[in-house]
Formats: C-alpha cells, structure tokens, sequence
C-alpha cells in the first residue's frame, strides 16, 4: 500500500499560499521600529510551517530558503532587530519568492534561481549569526540544477508478513527466555526474588540467522560477533516524561542479539517505594554489529534523565562468555535444564507473545505482578497470572494488519514450544523496528501534468447544511412516495403538500450547492495591501488603504474574473487618482491619500466600490481629449455620464505622460469589458478635486438567474429579470421613426430604441409584428436602456445556465441557454449585447447614436 | 486499538501524520491547536500524543506541560514535532515533561519508528 501523496502535496501548496498571504499581510502590517511580537511571531510561524511542510516533501529549495527567511525572523521576534523598511522589503521580496518556488513545483515549471539565490545572499546578509547547519540544508547555488519535479514522496508501508524467519536455536534450552517485562517487574514482586530470577538474561534473536547458532542458547553469545555493553542508569524520574525502558530495550533487541540485566540494588522496600520512580538499573549486552550512534540514537530521548556508558565488546569468544554467565550474588541468572523449566519455557512463551504489546503496568507503579503462567497447562506456575489470555487469542488481537501467526497451543513439548516463542518474537521484530524498509521508488505518475482541475475549500458548516438539506429531500421523496401508492383523489392534498415541500428543498437545496461556490471577496482584497504598499513606495506617494465588506461572498468564478479589472483599478487610483503628497498639501488635503474599497449586496448584486480621495476625474480634458480622438463634435454638449462613458474607450487616455503602470489607454476598456463578460456593469462617479468612485455591479452567481421567460412566435427567450426595468403596451402615438434608420419609443422622457426581437431572429411563424399588440420590454444594459418588442411575457423562473459557448458557440446577443420544464431549450438574451447588435444592424456607431438620441431629447 | 491525537496547526501535516498513522493502523484524532488538542485529550485517553511546537493559541511546549500535570498523561508517551535540532531546544522539551521529539522534516519511516519507539 502506497499512501497516495499528491492529495497531502495539493493540500500543503494551498496551505502554503494561505501561510504566504498570512506572512505577506502580517509584514505590511509591522511598523518601523520596535518589534511587535505577536506580529513577527506570527509570520515566523507561517514560514516555519512551510519549511515543516516542504521538508515532507522533499522540497529541499523551499527549505533551503525558508530556513534563512525563518532565521531571520526568528532573530527579530528574539528582539535583535529593529523593524526597517529594507527588512520588511526584503521578506516581502521572500515571500515573492517563496511564492514563486512553490507555484513552479506545483506547476512543473521551471523557475529562476538565480533570483532566488540572490534574494537568500540579501537575507544572509541580514543575519547576525551564521547560519548553522548550512551544509545540512545545503547552499543554493544557481549552478545547481534542481528538478522542478520534486520527488513526491510515495510511502511504501510494510506489506503485511507472515514470513517468520526460521530461528535458529538449541533443542536444549539452557535457559529460560524471560519475557522482557521481566527485569521491571520482578524487583517489586517480593516473592519473586525467590522463585524467580531477579535478573533475566534475555536472548532475543535478530533476524539474522547467525544469531543463536551456537550450541548453547542465550547466554551464549554467538561468536565473532562485535558487540555492545550499555550500562543504563535511568534516573528515579525518568519515567515522567513517558519513557519506558522496555520500549528502548525492544528497539535495541531489534539491532540483534540481546541480554538485559536487572540491577535490583537500589529498589527500596516495598513500604518505600515510591511508585513513580524508576529504580532499577541495568546492564545490556548487544550483540550485533552496529555502529555506536545507532545506539545512543535509541537513547537520544533520555539522554539528560540516564547515566549512559556505551562500551564495545571485544569480539566475543566462547571464553569470553564465561563472565557473563557467572552469578553474581545478587544478580541470579536462570539457567537450570531439569524438566521443570520446561514450563518455565511454556510459560514465557506466553510472556513472550504478549511483551511486544500487551498493556503492562509501568514498571514501577508497584503493581504485584507475575511471570505469566498459563493456567491450563497446569504444571510449575509459580504464580498463575489472572486472566493469561491464551497465547494463540493474543496473537491474533495483536497482530493487527498480519496474518495470524498460526495458534500455538500452550502444551506443547518443550522444544517446541521453546522454539515458537522465539519465532514469534523475531516475526514480530521483523515486523517492529524497522518495518519501512521498503524502497521509496518514485511514484510513477509524478512526472505526469500537474492536475489541472481547481479545487475549492469549502467550509464545513456549508457541507453540513447540505448533507442536512439532502435529508429533507430523501424525507420529502419517501413522503411523496408514499402518496403515490394507491393513489387516489382523497390523497389530493397530500401530494400537493408533498410538491411544495420538494419545491422549497429543491430551492433550499440549490442556494445551499450554490453557496458552496461562494468565497469570501478578502480572498480577492487582500492581495491589496501589498500592492499599495509597493505602488505607493515606488510613486512616492502616502496612501491609506481601507478595505471593508471583506466577508462579503460572491461566486468563485466572478471572483477571479474580476480580479483583474479590480487589480487596474487600484493601480489607475494611485497612479492618477491620488496627488502627491504635495499636492495634496497645496489643495488642503492630508498627506495620506486614501483609498477605499468596499464590497457588499445590493438586492441580488454585489456592489464593489473602489474609491479615492485624489484629484478627479478631469471632464474638460475629457472632452479634449474626445475631440481630439474624434469621438466628440466640438459643439456636442455631452452630459458627465457620458463623458466617462469615454474612459471606456479603448485607446482612450487623458494621461499626460505614459507611466509603467498605467496610462496607455489600454485598459479600461478591457476592465468593463471583464465585468460585463460576468453580467456585470461599471459605472464612474467623480468630483474634481474630491475623489473618484467606481461602482462595479456584479451578479451574485454565474449558473442560475431569475428569469423572465418571453414569447416571440413560438420560441421562448430568457431575459435577466435583473435587467428588466419594466413592460409596457406600445401606445403607437408614441413612437417615433429616425431618419427610417431605427424606431424609438418616447417613455415619460426618454427615448428608447425599439428592438423588434422577431426581425432580429428572423421568425417568420405566428408572430405579432404590431406593436400595438404586443409587448415592449424595457431593458438595461451598460447603462442604455433598450425596448424589446416581444408577443407576450410568460412566467418568471430560476433558470440555470448552460454555457452556449462551450457546446457550440459564442452568440454576441446570446448569453447562454436553458432546459425548460418541458424539455425543450431556451436561449438566454444578453442585453448588452443586443444594444450592441443593435446598433451594428442599424449602422450606427453605439456612442454617437446614444449621443444623437441623448441630444434630441 | 491505539488512539493517537496529533496537534498542529498546519492541515498538510496533519494530513501527512494521519495517513501514515491510518495505515499503520493507529486510530488517529486531530487537533488544530494546542487548546483544542487539550480539550480532546480530556475527554478522551489517547495512548500517544504528538504535536507541533509551534501552535496559535496553545503552543506545544505548554501543552506538554498542561498534559503532564494531568493525572492521566502523567506517564503517557508525548512527542514533539520540532525543527529545531539544537541541544537548548530539546531540553526546553524535555523540562516540559516531552518523551522525546520527531525532528522535521521526517518521512513516514522516521515518524513510525519514533512511534514504535514509545509504543508498547
């Protein structure tokens, strides 16, 4: 089993980029000066979090830099640096770059590392220690190709064994194999000590088959085999902070060949003894060929709470065994041979089963406990253990993930049950300390394209509200299904109960899957704060930035669609919007120019306002500038609306000089051009020498409108009731035809081209071409206002929208279709674009008609 | 069964540490912050703890600290999650009452074997 790492890895890029604007946002928020604390700790937790999670990935670049950006901080949070402009540049520069690694792993691409070298030589620079460890996390150097496909990091678990590796070991055993419990708990067994050896030499096999080849078991060691002495003084408090020596001791058992033994000594009476305290000490034989930091590496964790002495063993000969084996006086070692330890064998076989994981008490909580003895065998239990659950049941409740080793009855003949006791244990070591052995091979779909579906963190209160909704729905259905067995009249009211039920879970159904697509608009805004900061450092301007309605929720796909056009004009605010500080000085206005951008719902729309206190927009030169361009007659006399209406014409630009950011006249053409590409529409607002608005309406969701249905002939169109601004008969009277080009409508003041909906798609078939007999359905778009002659109006639904664009083609006029209730297709009238076919069919430019029209009335 | 409850504040880790436990067949509970991971470990006795260090709310060093003077994890094995390797660092740990600490980044094989390490 391979635990599949390209979720966890997607996961931790979203994660990063959270962790980035949270790092980016917390350093335009620090102040020059004294550090705040909180703040930097902040982003130090973020770019540690990174790092953390770059390292899992093998994503050594990131950590490489992170590292340096993470000193850094950690540095200023310890207080030995003040806050500077040039820092808060330079981490925002990593941040950048940060950014930058990380969309190129994502991506597959390749990124540019020189950049990143350099901005890590900028941040080194900053450091006022050196760094440690460098060489660990390796020096960046852009010489240094590193793959842009990192290696994800497949993780092979163990495949579940059976395979015990057949041990070796004497028919004759010399010894008793005591559980590794053993020398923990026989020191506070008082009878123990009598009946049982106080310290257990303890062969626990290695998988490797020289282990226990010698003729004797356990206390002898295998020869010409280096080995280790450790003499293991735990202080009394060791086990307070949940270290076990057991649990070292399997580690090292799992090196190879093990003896332990218990020095009793310093184990107080039992009315002394303080349960808590660790008072045994122990001396350990190993017996395999590792190296010496393998060793202390095992005890790493309680290096400050022993007394360690690591020795090597001389290699071992038979002679060299006799030390061991002999008895000192207060140390015993069990090696009897009578019959009797036959059992003594059984009964640690169970021991032996049961040590890897059976729930012991903690060595010395003073818990009585014995050597487990089975009670159905019946013979030489010292004590019998209550409850020795049979060895076979263990087996199988411990072996979680394995095969059941095979049932090994507890009455057994000696030798084979001295053997299977070891069999179990050494399957279980192979299964125990190092059961990832496997090769962590390259996963082979990582070179593939990286995923190119996005996806959406939704919250879980959202996905709960639908589970809930999709309950009611099963209820209603069941309900209905009800009615509908046997139906008859009487049950009449029950099934239109039913029905309007399932029509209120299918509306409550729809805005909770549709809510599911909302996202929070700050997800937009809050790239802001750092692109003010940089604009503003680079115009030499001062600017305030206000972000407010940050929690309000619009559709993820108008989200990011609309960042852009949001993105141009922040930019057109600072750069020609807000004065210099100067200026601004001069005209009596503060320094500190502001902006402000403001999102919140207005009836079934979203309003985004972006607003600056700067200069204004400047009509005249508007006006000057439109002549100029030919747009404008030099005696029109054009209403304000109408001359911003210029500024959203491309190549339009009242700038004087062309800067880096803005005033190419390329721009806000393809801003409303976004907007209205969303069902949106922009309008300006601006007093000279106060400020400028702009108000973006937007819809709230791109997949359902509330419709209108109309009828021309016999086809069904959908008009946005948004757009609708009323319907009305056509009194003949008033109509008024221009020059035979086009007719218009006089409505109270206005007039208002008619659009004869039937001429524009040449349906021919039962329809109404008198206007007085049918309807004139006054529409909105882009600001101009349209009357579009139709046969009737019918109802007024939710209609979802299906992209006309993606199953067949783009339509101007036509925004996309529907499925009604009977099945049949719908097109949806996209008003803005009618205007403007409108105006392509009668020849008349779109401005100058308005304009012509505007006039006359 | 073995009930493991992880703390951190990141989701990838989290994640990360949850998969490799769940095929190891641990039972694994998650907490997002230390405060959280304490109020859990109230209600529930987990067999082995593992945390960040670094945690909004309740950092992993106190929480080892609040753990430790519960009388239920007075003896309870707790990890660590830490970057820092250096000497000062782990004994700040170990003074808190930590068994001992996973140094990241770790790949699954290294967190395993610590588990196993503090594992019955």
């Amino acid at each position: 089993m391979a635990i599949d790492m390209t979720e966890v890895r997607q996961l931790f890029f979203e994660e990063s980029s959270e962790n980035l604007d949270v790092m980016e946002s917390n350093l335009l928020d620090l102040e020059i000066g004294p550090i705040d604390k909180e703040l930097v700790n902040s982003i130090f937790r973020a770019a540690h979090s990174i790092k953390g999670g770059a390292g899992i990935f093998k994503f050594e670049q990131v950590v490489s830099f992170a590292h340096v950006a993470e000193t850094l901080l950690d540095e200023m949070r310890k207080g030995e640096h003040l806050v500077t402009q040039p820092i808060i540049d330079l981490l925002l520069r990593a941040v950048d770059i940060l950014r930058m690694i990380l969309s190129s792993l994502k991506e597959h691409t390749e990124c540019d590392w020189s950049e990143v070298s350099a901005c890590q030589t900028r941040l080194k620079a900053f450091l006022k220690t050196p760094l440690e460890g460098e060489s660990a996390y390796g020096e960046l150097t852009v010489s240094e190709k590193i793959s842009p496909i990192p290696q994800s990091a497949p993780v092979k678990l163990p495949e579940p064994t059976s395979v015990i590796p057949a041990p070796i070991i004497s028919a004759t055993p010399l010894a008793t194999p005591l559980p590794l419990e053993v020398p923990a708990v026989t020191p506070v067994t008082p009878t123990a000590t009598s009946t049982m050896p106080a310290s257990a030499s303890l062969p626990v096999t290695s998988t490797e088959p020289t282990v226990a080849t010698a003729s004797t078991v356990a206390l002898v060691a295998p020869t010409n085999i280096e080995g280790w002495q450790i003499i293991f003084k735990p202080h009394l408090e060791m086990l307070k902070t949940g270290n076990d020596p057991i649990n070292l001791f399997r580690e090292l058992a799992g090196l190879g060949a093990l003896e332990v033994k218990a020095d009793t000594h310093q184990v107080p009476t039992f009315t002394d003894l303080t349960p808590h305290s660790c008072y045994l000490n122990w001396e350990l034989m190993l017996h395999a060929n590792v190296a010496k930091s393998v060793i202390e590496e095992i005890f790493e964790w309680v290096e400050n709470e022993c007394d360690l002495q690591i020795t090597s063993l001389p290699v071992l000969s038979a002679e060299d065994e006799a030390p061991i084996a002999t008895v000192p006086d207060e140390i015993t070692t069990a090696t009897t041979t009578s019959s009797h330890d036959s059992h003594d064998a059984v009964s640690s076989k169970h021991s032996l089963v049961n040590s890897p994981r059976v729930e012991l008490p903690p060595p010395a909580e003073g818990t009585v406990s014995n050597l487990p003895s089975p009670d159905e065998d019946g013979i030489g239990a010292n004590q019998p253990l209550p409850n020795a659950p049979p060895a076979s049941n263990q087996l199988r409740s411990d072996q979680v993930g394995t095969k059941p080793l095979s049932p090994v009855s507890p009455v057994e003949t000696p030798l084979a049950s001295t053997i299977e006791p070891l069999a179990v244990t050494s399957s279980l070591q192979c299964l125990d300390p190092h059961p990832l052995e496997g090769p962590i091979s390259p996963r082979g779909n990582s070179n593939q394209a990286p995923e190119t579906g996005s996806s959406i963190r939704v919250g879980i209160d959202k996905v709960d509200s639908l589970i809930n909704l999709v309950g009611e729905l099963v209820i209603t259905q069941s309900m209905l299904e009800q009615v509908g067995e046997n139906f008859d009249h009487s049950k009449l009211p029950l099934l239109r109960d039913g029905l309007s039920q399932l029509e209120r879970n299918t509306r409550e159904l729809q805005e909770s899957v549709m809510r599911i697509r909302m996202l929070p608009i700050s997800y937009s805004f809050n790239r802001f704060p750092r692109l003010v900061h940089d604009l503003s450092v680079q115009l030499g301007k001062k600017v305030e930035l206000k972000l407010s309605g940050v929690h309000t929720e619009l559709d993820k796909t108008v989200l990011e669609k609309m960042s852009d056009p949001l993105v141009h004009l922040v930019r057109n605010a600072l750069d020609h919007g807000i004065e210099m500080p100067a200026q601004r000085r001069a005209t009596g206005k503060s320094e500190v120019g502001l902006l402000h951008l403001h999102a919140f719902h207005q009836g079934g729309s979203i309003i985004i306002q972006i607003s600056d206190d700067g200069a204004g927009f400047d009509l005249a030169r508007i006006r000057d500038q439109a002549i100029k361009q030919r747009l404008l007659n030099r005696e029109d006399n054009p209403t304000e609306e109408q001359l911003y209406e210029f500024v959203f014409q491309p190549g339009f630009s009242t700038a004087n000089q062309v800067s880096d950011l803005s005033g190419r006249g390329v721009g806000m053409d393809v801003v409303r051009r976004n907007i209205r590409s969303l069902g949106g529409t922009i309008e300006i607002q601006s007093k000279p020498g106060r400020g400028t608005t702009f108000n973006i309406r937007l819809p709230l969701t791109l997949a359902i409108l509330d419709g209108q249905l109309v009828r021309v002939g016999t086809e069904i169109y959908i008009l946005s009731l948004l757009s609708i601004i009323e319907s009305l008969r056509v009194k003949p009277k008033l109509v008024n035809s221009l020059a035979g080009k086009a007719e218009v409508y006089k409505l109270r003041d206005e007039y208002i081209p008619i659009l004869r909906l039937y001429e524009l798609f040449d349906i021919v078939v039962h329809c109404t071409t008198q206007l007085d007999q049918g309807l004139l359905v006054i529409v909105e778009g882009d600001g101009q206002k349209i009357g579009l002659f139709v046969d009737e109006l019918l109802s007024q639904q939710q209609i979802v929208i299906k992209s006309l664009e993606s199953n067949f083609k783009q339509m101007q006029g036509i925004s996309g279709a529907t499925i009604l209730g009977d099945g049949s297709v719908a097109l949806i009238l996209d008003v803005a674009g009618l205007i403007q076919l409108f105006h392509h069919k009668k020849k008349i430019p779109t401005l100058r008609s308005t304009f012509t029209l505007g006039v006359s009335a | 069964m073995t009930y493991i409850l992880i703390s951190d504040d990141s989701v990838s880790m989290r994640q990360m540490l949850k998969f490799t436990l769940a095929e190891a067949n641990y039972q694994v509970t998650e907490a997002n912050n230390g405060l959280t991971a304490l109020e859990l470990a109230k209600q529930q006795s987990y067999d082995l703890i593992i945390t960040d260090v670094n945690m909004p709310q309740l950092d992993g060093l106190s929480l080892v600290r609040e753990l430790r003077s519960l009388p239920e994890y007075q003896f309870k094995p707790i990890l660590l999650l830490t970057t820092e390797s250096d000497p000062e660092k782990k004994q700040e740990a170990k003074a808190a009452g930590a068994t001992g600490w996973i140094l990241k980044p770790f790949d699954p094989d290294k967190l395993l074997a610590a588990v196993r390490k503090v594992l019955r």
